[in-house]
């Protein structure tokens, strides 16, 4: 067999052993692992079962379509390949099996190509790309290892991620058996310290900056660059995340709040301070008209959150804009500022102000500077 | 809600309408105190950061700082810079702004008084507070109105005066504080600010600025230079200030009062105030035609009345086509019930005699020149002059005629506005039109609207009104349940409870007068019903099977390795590219 068609046959169980059941539920199959040689072939290919290949991109587009309006998606795209590979080898890097005494050192080599994927993964620069990059990653992150163990007097059977063969739980003489489910993030976190693959994953959720503004809990030193910015500039997506993040509750209090601190402190240009204190803002919104609204300040970074709406209520400056809402809306924003007024306190309310005092909004698209000084998603 | 908290330190935006200090936009470190920055806290008075500090600096319309550029001594923010302004000393003669002297009192007195506004409202409520408390006729003679802008752009207002002593300028002082306004005092260009309780005598400059300016104010707390834009006459602007409706407990009614009317309702109007025997003159007043496809000129009656009855006022007030003025002087008046934003009596010298300025409450302005000849109305009543008939007497005669009376109600044409418009018949062939209109009526007006069927005709009845269905004959209800066609009235003119009385029989029916017809129609209450129930035809609604939508999230997907390898990597294709060999980046 040939090279070109064996990358052919790894392509085709890639999308339909791997990335079908990823994105539509089921067993997701992990094999051997994916090089970088196959991604340039990857990123042209399609599936030769067209089924899978449709419904693939329908899947993906109904995953973005939960965010944010789009027509279309951009699959297969390189950028998102490289995830999709990178994420296949993850799970192949949690495979007990790799640490066998002759199979250890292919752990390496995989580690290897999982960082040498990311790298050349990128930063989305288009809204379809972005939404394609966190439908694979967001499954992926959900992704479970169902684990049998069955022992008796003598023996320990472990059956960890591998079905377990027919008729085994037929034979008598096994006195207990244990199934359980654990998530692929555990045994990622696990395997931290031996190999590094929590690093590689966090690494990875950078570039798909919608999953790291969502997945907070996996992301509590939530650091917003260039590209979470460049995503929180489409309104449309920014509409989209606050809505998942206000539906998430209070624990996206303190990570958004430390963004937003270790944004300021970085000394950003007023407009991308905007962005992040417009996402803020609509999280608060939406929190409000939804009935669970976000005050608190179990932290200092929670206490700055929650006084991001009543000091843009109280003094809008540039940011007037974000308040043109109907009146009963804007009334209800109104009494339950001093709420969150009171749970902030003063330090955080003047901080928040001066925030808000600094950044500015965009400008319109005559006063834009030359393309390339600011980064921008194009939808 | 601690609102307060909020507000920063931008009191120079809000102070003083020029060019102000402003603290300087930093971001403060999280935690750090904030005392250097630009907040305030709670229960802190609200003060400028660097209050009674020159600054350089200025804000855009976008409120960021932008570095003055019109200072030569150009620094961002100057901290600590002495001040612009000290203090006149008493018999101080010789001072550094130019054009300035001391009065007889010892205050530092240019030839003129200028007043900085923010925009024009504070301009007119600047002269409408002068006016009302004094006289605008002492400052018409020498005021200016101008627009001026700085280098940034912003526009403000100027009103110049001659400063003519302190007396006059301590009254505009304290008008111009009242209305937001800064005085300031000069003779050509430069204009320093004019005495406060912080200097009785006044101020003088510390140094002139060398700038090609044609305005330059000097304040203790900001120097700036303006370039004048345009100049807004005071007249113009009277003339384009729009009268306000006065509250009903300020209305009075004067005993002269004029009126205009148009030349339709005009003539009528000189029969009616001769019959009521109002003092009255009237004048026909004439403009060219404004277009050059109107064939005619513009005309309009103008009545002078003397003492007339307050319900001749108030009926020509509610016809239309008809103004009624007060006036406020021989040349002016405002339209009844309106006053005018600045007081017209204060500045009557504005108004050239023999004319006439009559503003109107929608904001028109009939400026009659010159004042046609006024005459009574008396004389231009018409008369039936006929010089054919004689009018001598003719004898009479006794008869021994039956001399029971019998007078038949009859419609008769009246002028009389339109009230309680409440029915209308539609004819038959009109059915087509009224069903077109159905369609568009909104759900209320449907919702009120009756109608009865008779052989040839439709009767609907809305009690908040019918003129949304422009059909058929409207009728007015004259009595309970009486309906006349619009226009026409019953003669005799009997009362409401009199007619009730006559129209007998009807029982709990809705008696119409029809026009041509020796008697009324009576339409029983009971054939009346909801437009909804009577015309529309039922709707049958075919049934549609419909289940209730799934929600279709995916399961959570589960791990599944492929059978365990010795040598994983053996086979893996493309494995010999080194990874560093390839385009990571």
């Amino acid at each position: 067999m040939s090279e070109a068609r064996k990358i052919q046959v790894r392509f085709e169980e890639l999308a339909a052993g791997f990335l079908l059941p990823l994105l539509r539920g089921g067993d997701v199959r992990v094999g051997r692992p994916l090089s970088p040689g196959m991604l340039e072939s990857f990123a042209l290919s399609r599936p030769a079962d067209t089924d899978v290949d449709a419904t693939i991109i329908e899947l993906l587009c109904a995953e973005a379509a939960a965010l944010a309006p789009v027509r279309s998606v951009p699959w297969p795209d390189r950028g998102a390949m490289a995830i999709t590979m990178a994420c296949h080898d993850i799970a192949i890097v949690t495979d007990p099996a790799l640490g066998r005494w002759l199979a250890r050192g292919s752990r390496s080599k995989v580690l290897q190509w999982i960082d040498w994927l990311i790298e050349a993964a990128g930063h989305p620069i288009t809204r379809g790309e972005a939404l394609v990059r966190h439908a694979v990653l967001s499954r992926f992150l959900s992704l479970e290892r169902p684990d049998t163990v069955a022992s008796n007097w003598g023996f320990t059977h472990r059956y960890l991620g591998r079905p377990v063969p027919d008729g085994f739980f037929a034979r008598p003489r096994f006195v207990e058996m244990r199934s359980s489910r654990r998530a692929l993030v555990e045994l990622v976190k696990e395997l931290d310290e031996e190999v590094g693959t929590w690093r590689r994953l966090a690494t990875l959720i950078e570039r798909s900056p919608v999953t790291q503004l969502l997945w907070t809990e996996l992301v509590p030193d939530l650091r917003l660059g260039t590209a979470a910015l460049a995503v929180l500039s489409d309104d449309l997506l920014r509409a989209g995340i606050a809505r998942s993040l206000a539906a998430q509750g209070s624990r996206v209090a303190t990570p958004l709040g430390r963004a937003l601190r270790v944004l300021a402190e970085q000394r950003p240009p007023p407009s991308m301070l905007y962005y992040v204190l417009a996402l803020i803002y609509e999280v608060h919104v939406i929190a409000i008209f939804d009935g669970k609204p976000l005050a608190h300040s179990d932290t200092p970074e929670a206490a700055l959150f929650t006084a991001v709406l009543p000091a843009l209520l109280g003094a809008p400056d540039d940011l007037g804009a974000l308040l043109e809402l109907d009146s009963d809306d804007l009334g209800m924003l109104r009494r339950q500022a001093p709420i969150h007024d009171r749970t902030a306190g003063p330090e955080a309310s003047r901080y928040a102000v001066a925030l808000i005092d600094f950044a500015a909004p965009p400008r319109l698209d005559h006063e834009r500077e030359p393309v390339g000084s600011r980064p921008e998603v194009r939808s | 809600m601690q609102e307060h908290r909020f507000r920063r330190a931008r009191d120079p935006d809000r102070r003083s309408p020029g060019v102000r200090a402003v603290a300087p936009k930093v971001l403060p470190s999280f935690g750090e105190g904030l005392d250097g920055g630009s907040l305030i806290g709670p229960g802190e008075p609200e003060v400028a950061v660097g209050s009674g500090v020159s600054d350089c600096s200025a804000r855009g319309r976008t409120g960021r700082r932008i570095p003055c550029a019109a200072d030569p001594g150009a620094r961002p923010v100057c901290y600590g810079s002495p001040p612009v302004l000290e203090r006149a000393a008493l018999h101080q003669t010789r001072f550094r702004t130019p054009g300035v002297t001391p009065d007889t009192r010892g205050v530092v007195l240019g030839g003129k008084g200028l007043v900085l506004f923010p925009s024009i409202d504070r301009v007119v409520a600047f002269l409408r507070a002068y006016g009302d408390e004094g006289s605008l006729d002492e400052l018409l003679p020498s005021i200016e109105i101008r627009r001026v802008i700085t280098r940034l752009r912003t526009q403000e207002f100027a009103l110049s005066f001659q400063a003519e002593s302190s007396y006059r300028m301590d009254r505009v002082s304290g008008m111009a504080k009242l209305s937001g306004g800064l005085l300031f005092t000069g003779t050509s260009r430069h204009f320093v600010q004019y005495r406060d309780a912080a200097s009785p005598l006044g101020y003088d400059v510390q140094q002139l600025l060398s700038d090609a300016a044609d305005l330059i104010l000097y304040h203790d707390s900001f120097q700036q230079a303006y370039s004048l834009d345009r100049e807004v006459p005071f007249r113009d602007l009277v003339l384009k200030l729009a009268p306000h409706r006065a509250p009903p407990g300020e209305r009075t009614v004067t005993p002269q009062l004029q009126a205009t009317a148009e030349i339709g309702i005009g003539a009528a109007l000189v029969g009616y105030l001769f019959r009521w025997q109002v003092q009255a003159r009237a004048a026909l007043a004439e403009w060219p035609s404004r277009s050059a496809f109107e064939d005619a000129p513009r005309r309009l009656y103008v009545f002078e009345m003397q003492d007339a009855p307050a319900r001749i006022v108030e009926l020509m007030e509610q016809l239309p086509g008809v103004h009624v003025f007060e006036p406020l002087g021989p040349t002016v008046g405002v339209q009844l019930g309106y006053r005018h934003p600045i007081s017209l009596r204060s500045c009557a010298s504005l108004f050239d005699a023999g004319t006439l300025h009559l503003f109107r409450g929608d904001g028109q302005v009939e400026i009659i020149n010159p004042l046609p000849p006024f005459a009574p109305v008396r004389s231009l009543v018409r008369t039936n002059v006929s010089i054919d008939t004689s009018t001598g007497s003719a004898p009479g005669k006794g008869t021994d005629a039956d001399l029971t009376l019998s007078v038949p109600l009859r419609l008769s044409p009246t002028i009389a506005p339109w009230r309680a418009v409440v029915a209308s018949i539609i004819p038959a062939a009109q059915r087509a039109w009224l069903a077109r209109i159905l369609y568009a009526l909104p759900p209320s007006t449907l919702a009120a609207l009756r109608i009865a069927m008779g052989d040839d005709r439709y009767y609907l009845l809305n009690a908040r009104g019918i003129e949304g269905i422009p059909l058929g004959t409207f009728y007015c209800e004259v009595a309970p349940r009486i309906y006349v066609p619009a226009g026409l009235t019953l003669v005799p003119a009997v009362t409401p409870a009199v007619l009730e009385d006559l129209v007998r029989d009807r029982g709990d029916g809705h008696v119409f007068f029809e026009q041509g017809r020796p008697s009324p129609r009576a339409v029983p209450d009971s054939g009346f019903g909801p437009v909804s129930h009577r015309i529309l035809s039922a709707v049958n609604a075919t049934a549609v099977a419909a289940e209730p939508l799934t929600a279709s999230e995916p399961s959570l997907p589960l791990l599944q390795y492929d059978e365990s390898r010795r040598f994983p990597l053996w086979g893996v294709p493309g494995k010999k590219q080194p990874p560093s060999a390839g385009d990571g980046s």
